[in-house]
């Protein structure tokens, strides 16, 4: 479109873009740009050569309404001598570029070409990201929220919170997930994956999130379920499989939460086994790795039976997840928790697309007996192993706790972000230095949740770790370390058996320093490096 | 770290943190500027564009305050911001230092 410009320099720029095989159409006034875009609405358009100016307004003001009618078209400013504060504006305002009116065949050809590019690209990204979406609508369809109901049904002295996210790569995905009550006690998270990303990836997850569902609501067993989707597979879809095509598989890990006998079995078959985090902050990974579903006549391996304990939560992710989080150099517990941040907003995909390129689902559940009101439900975001060699890289190990903290928290207070950054080095370098060094191969862990709603806890794991009431009775001297730890932290604790710190932040109320809490003499000598 | 001489008051402007990854280099710029230096009467730290200090931070700071009483030299730290002076009050170092906001 050739929006405002004089008739002589429209004929001009319309003769070259003639010469290309384009036929613009032509719009001196404001009027008649926005009628061509009434008319001729969506993909006919793929850029805008607009004047510096159109019936005496500013051609930006044209562009600005242009962006707002399609943000995905490109505009280029077309002025007699476009200057710096003209092409300042027009940057600021997405004009992809600026051209002089006496512009020649060749420059308007690369100015045009390059506006088509990008126009198209948008376009194709955007539908992109409108499928993504689509997809996730429909997978909210088959996983609606009339589960939550039931959950707050079943076991009614426990505080409970699920949270899914699933973001499809293309069109329908292969991921899938589910959860539901079993029984009075007995609740199932389910995570899969089909293999592949299309529609009949997604048809196929869909037929076994069906098949699972009612076999459970005729009492079938989670195992039965399990073998009955395996031999399903195996035995009569993938043999029919078209000559040339990729038999289909099926990565899965039931999970039954059994709140009577207090036990968690979990079976994992080609899927990334599922975190338990306990209100210790201990990290399990449950099941163990099988092959996926769909490959072997076999019997299918036996569930792993762990113990559940009374506060906790289960972190369920597909390997899109893990992916993500290796590409992001955080952690999948980082990862799944700002996915399900993005669900919750029903956030436009497009902020996760550009990094994803496998499906992505993602499920957390949470449990804490004795109806606190949530304040006790955790949401893990970070575990690490820290290795010796990493003391010396603590710079970028405390760069990513610093983003997994910004992006968990984003209301955080800068100083008392640095607070807890400075309590974890302290922390890790302590267990690394004092605890690491002394066992060849030896590491150290990090862990973080958040606690109900104010509440950080941070969980440091060392073998031979000095300690914070050890270092106190041993030397009565408490280095700057500990100090730091203890003045920072709301409270802390050490499991003496485990070597385990445990830290407490209140996030919405930082700790004042308090002097006289720390009023012990010590000798500045004894510190010096 | 940047240096300044004002008469035989020696100012050293940090701008980045003090902590174990960089203590070390700092000591060894701070050495060097000494060196270079005829006798001085005071050393200032200017930690205004501090942002971190931790452990080693305190010692290399702790560390060259008992340098400098040994040789008869004033020694402050100025600029701390209030996150630092926090700091400072956690390990009472204010009571050995002089620390201006």
């Amino acid at each position: 479109m050739l929006a405002g410009r004089a008739a002589a320099e429209s004929e001009k720029i319309a003769a070259i873009l003639k010469q290309i095989g384009i036929e613009p159409f032509r719009a001196p006034t404001m009027a008649s740009v926005k009628q061509i875009l009434r008319e001729r609405w969506g993909e006919n358009l793929c850029c805008a050569f607009i004047s510096e100016d159109i019936e005496g307004k500013s051609g930006l003001e044209c562009a600005a309404w242009l962006f707002q009618q399609d943000p995905n078209l490109s505009c280029i400013i077309v002025a007699d001598k476009p200057d710096n504060d003209l092409l300042i504006k027009s940057l600021r305002l997405g004009i992809c570029d600026a051209v002089s009116a006496s512009v020649g065949p060749e420059e308007l050809r690369r100015s045009l070409e390059r506006a088509m590019y990008l126009t198209n690209y948008r376009r194709g990204a955007f539908m992109l990201a409108k499928r993504v979406h689509e997809g996730s609508q429909t997978y909210r369809r088959l996983v609606s929220d009339r589960r939550q109901p039931a959950l707050a049904k079943f076991m009614p002295e426990y505080d409970k919170r699920l949270e899914t996210a699933l973001f499809p790569a293309l069109e329908a995905g292969g991921d899938m997930g589910n959860s539901f009550v079993l029984d009075d006690h007995r609740f199932i998270m389910i995570g899969g994956d089909v293999s592949g990303h299309d529609v009949g990836s997604g048809f196929v997850s869909a037929f076994i999130m069906g098949l699972g569902r009612g076999m459970a609501a005729k009492g079938a067993q989670p195992d039965e379920i399990r073998q009955h989707i395996n031999d399903f597979l195996v035995k009569e879809w993938n043999p029919i499989c078209p000559p040339g095509e990729i038999i289909v598989s099926v990565g899965s890990c039931p999970t039954v939460l059994d709140f009577e006998k207090m036990l968690v079995h979990c079976s994992c078959y080609g899927f990334p086994q599922p975190v338990l985090c306990d209100d210790k902050l201990k990290i399990t990974l449950l099941g163990t790795n099988n092959p996926p579903l769909g490959w072997f006549d076999e019997p299918l391996a036996p569930p792993i039976v762990l113990s559940l304990p009374e506060t906790g939560c289960i972190t369920m992710f597909s390997d899109g997840l893990t992916d993500l989080g290796k590409s992001d150099k955080s952690c999948a517990l980082a990862m799944a928790d700002a996915v399900l941040g993005l669900s919750q907003e029903q956030a436009t995909c497009a902020s996760i697309l550009e990094m994803q390129r496998d499906d992505i689902f993602v499920q957390r559940f949470s449990w804490s007996k004795g109806n606190r009101n949530d304040e006790n439900l955790l949401r893990p975001i970070f575990h690490s192993v820290c290795h010796v060699s990493d003391i010396d890289d603590i710079d970028n190990c405390q760069k990513r706790w610093g983003t997994v903290l910004s992006t968990s928290l984003p209301g955080l207070a800068h100083d008392r972000r640095n607070e807890i950054l400075l309590c974890c080095r302290e922390a890790v370098l302590n267990a690394l230095e004092h605890g690491c060094k002394c066992q060849a191969g030896n590491k150290s862990e990090i862990t973080m949740a958040c606690v109900g709603r104010n509440n950080l806890k941070i969980r440091v794991d060392a073998p031979k770790t000095n300690n914070v009431k050890g270092a106190e009775k041993e030397t009565g001297h408490i280095p700057f370390g500990l100090k730091i730890i203890k003045g920072y932290s709301n409270s802390y604790d050490y499991d003496l058996d485990n070597n385990v710190l445990l830290l407490n932040f209140t996030l919405d109320s930082p700790k004042t320093a308090d002097p006289t809490a720390h009023k012990q003499t010590f000798e500045i000598a004894e510190n010096l490096p | 770290m940047k240096a300044l001489l004002d008469d035989k008051n020696l100012i050293l402007k940090f701008e980045e943190s003090l902590i174990s990854t960089t203590v070390k280099r700092l000591r060894e710029q701070y050495l060097g500027f000494l060196a270079q230096t005829q006798r001085i009467h005071s050393i200032t730290f200017d930690i205004s564009q501090v942002d971190l200090i931790d452990s080693q931070g305190l010692n290399f700071i702790i560390g060259i305050f008992n340098e400098t009483q040994k040789n008869g030299i004033a020694f402050r730290l100025a600029g701390a911001s209030p996150a630092n002076k926090k700091l400072f009050e956690l390990v009472n170092l204010q009571e050995h230092i002089p620390v201006l906001g």
